[in-house]
């Protein structure tokens, strides 16, 4: 029986740990990439809570100029003028991108608060509607007929609680629920069924 | 540069560009005296980690927990 036997490893065919030197450059390069990178992550989700995206996005396209920079300030880095003139029609587009929705954002504020005023003004007409209706069928001179003023108490109610939804406000009705015993019975029955 | 000021989300991105110009430029610095590009990748991403994780750990311990305990909490 022929023995095999393993050749003998040479010295160039032995296993050896990749030659990995860490220069300090590289580690204080990475060490500030990281805590300015950990430090813009912060701020730029501080920056997306407080204002909308389409104002605050498009002032990260001054990077590009600000590069010019920082680059020629620490490695020296030039840009050619083709690249100067590309940077500045960039930079100056997100401005003007920013800025046109930033006049947006604010001329839909102004209509959003117009309109909620008037929900407002709405359903305080409507509130006092529905005291004057309260009012003048349990106390007038001519009695309302149970049936009809549960029915014009029930569709108050509904137009009131629409009104309110949309308001957003709360109307307290438990007061004026205590003013008339029949009143108070008809709008019990009238919310029951709404 | 009226408009700028009104916003301070729009103030705190021109920070965020401003730094992100930082890191390119360092990026650029640490990947020409790093051995490799996987190496720089790695060590970058691991320095990032490390603070971030240290933080949350000691805000909020609960968050490393895993496993059906967590999910059954999370639901």
């Amino acid at each position: 029986m022929p023995s095999h036997s393993l050749p003998n490893p040479s010295p160039q065919g032995t296993l050896t740990a990749p030659d990995v030197r860490i220069s300090q450059t590289f580690l204080f390069a990475a060490s500030m990439s990281a805590a300015l990178r950990i430090l813009s992550l912060l701020l730029y989700q501080a920056a997306i809570a407080l204002s909308p995206l389409s104002v605050t996005i498009p002032y990260l396209s001054f990077t590009p100029a600000m590069l010019v920079i920082t680059a020629y300030l620490l490695i020296g880095e030039r840009p050619s003028p083709n690249g100067l003139v590309g940077v500045c029609v960039v930079t100056l587009g997100g401005y003007l991108l920013a800025r046109s929705n930033a006049h947006n954002v604010a001329a839909a504020k102004k209509a959003d608060a117009d309109v909620a005023g008037e929900r407002k003004d709405a359903a305080a007409t409507m509130e006092l509607g529905f005291d004057v209706l309260l009012t003048d069928s349990t106390a007038g001179a001519a009695p309302v007929k149970p049936r009809l003023t549960g029915a014009l108490v029930r569709l108050c109610l509904r137009c009131a609680s629409v009104r309110n939804s949309r308001a957003g406000l709360d109307c307290d009705l438990t007061a004026r629920r205590s003013r008339r015993s029949a009143a108070c019975r008809s709008w019990a029955r009238a919310r029951a069924a709404c | 540069m009226q408009k700028l000021g009104e916003s301070k989300g729009s103030v705190l991105m021109v920070a965020v560009a401003a730094l992100w110009s930082l890191t390119s430029t360092f990026d650029k610095l640490g990947m020409a005296s790093a051995p490799t590009l996987a190496a720089y990748l790695a060590v970058q991403r691991l320095i990032t980690a490390l603070p971030c994780a240290a933080y949350l750990l000691l805000r909020d311990p609960t968050a490393f927990r895993c496993g059906r305990a967590g999910v059954y909490e999370m639901v």
